[in-house]
C-alpha cells in the first residue's frame, strides 16, 4: 500500500523533466510495451508453442494438404485454431488461459490422457467454429469465389445448396481434415 | 461451449483489455518515473 502511494505521489506531481522529455519516454515506452505484448502473442501463436503440449496432433498434421500441397501455401494452428482479428483473438488467448491449468494439472500429459481426451477436445474446437460460422476456414477459403466447375460433384451439390444458404457451415462435413477423427459414433451425421 | 461459458469466457476477454491498457500505462509511467528519479527528478 504504501508503494502504491509514493507512486501515485510521483505521478500526481510534476517532474522537472522538459515536456519533450516526459512526451519522449511515454511515446518509447508506448512502443516497448506494445511491441513486447505483441510479441508475447505472436509467441504463443507458433506451432513450437503449440507443440508443448499438443505434440501429438500437430504431427498428425504433417500428412495432410494443408501442411504440404502443390502451390507451398501452408496453415500452422493458430491460422485454424486463433482468431486472426484483433478483439476475437483477444477473447480466445484469455479463454486459453484455462488451459495452464491443464498443461500444471496434467491433463493431456501423456500419451493416453491424450487419446482418451481427444473425443472432447475435438468436440469442443467443432462447436467453437460452428458457431462462429467456421471463421477461421473463411480466412482463406471464400466461397464467393468458388469455382464450382473446378469441384467435384458432390462438393458442388452441398456447396451450392446447404453451405450457400447457411444451412451449414465448413466444419459441419469437413471434420479432421488436418487431424485424425476421434471415436465419431456420437457425432452428429457421422453414425 | 455452453451459453454461460461463452458468456463468461467473452466478459472475461473484453474486460481483458482495459486491463491490458492499463497495466501498460502504470508499467510504462513507473518505468518513466524511475529513469526520471536516476536524473532530474533525484531529489523528489
Amino acid at each position: 500500500m504504501k508503494l502504491v502511494k509514493i507512486f501515485w505521489q510521483r505521478l500526481s506531481r510534476p517532474s522537472k523533466a522538459a515536456s519533450g522529455v516526459l512526451l519522449g519516454l511515454g511515446f518509447v515506452g508506448g512502443i516497448l510495451f506494445w511491441g513486447a505484448f505483441n510479441t508475447g502473442m505472436e509467441a504463443t501463436n507458433t506451432e513450437a508453442f503449440c507443440s508443448s503440449c499438443h505434440a501429438p496432433i500437430v504431427a498428425e498434421i504433417r500428412e495432410t494438404i494443408h501442411y504440404s500441397n502443390r502451390s507451398g501455401v501452408r496453415a500452422i494452428c493458430s491460422d485454424c485454431h486463433v482468431p486472426h482479428e484483433w478483439t476475437d483473438k483477444i477473447i480466445r488467448k484469455v479463454q486459453a488461459s484455462k488451459e495452464l491449468v491443464a498443461y500444471a494439472l496434467g491433463t493431456i500429459g501423456t500419451l493416453e490422457k491424450f487419446h482418451a481426451r481427444r473425443g472432447y477436445l475435438a468436440n469442443r474446437e467443432w462447436q467453437r467454429m460452428k458457431a462462429n460460422d467456421s471463421r477461421e476456414c473463411r480466412n482463406c477459403h471464400d466461397f464467393d469465389f468458388m469455382d464450382f466447375s473446378e469441384q467435384g460433384r458432390r462438393s458442388v451439390a452441398q456447396h451450392s445448396t446447404a453451405l450457400a444458404s447457411g444451412e451449414k457451415t465448413c466444419v459441419d462435413c469437413h471434420k479432421g481434415i488436418a487431424h485424425r477423427l476421434p471415436d465419431m459414433r456420437d457425432v452428429e451425421g457421422w453414425q | 461451449m455452453s451459453t454461460l461459458e461463452s458468456i463468461f469466457w467473452h466478459v472475461l476477454g473484453y474486460s481483458a483489455m482495459p486491463v491490458i491498457f492499463i497495466v501498460g500505462f502504470i508499467g510504462v509511467a513507473a518505468g518513466s518515473l524511475w529513469i526520471l528519479s536516476l536524473g532530474v527528478d533525484r531529489d523528489r
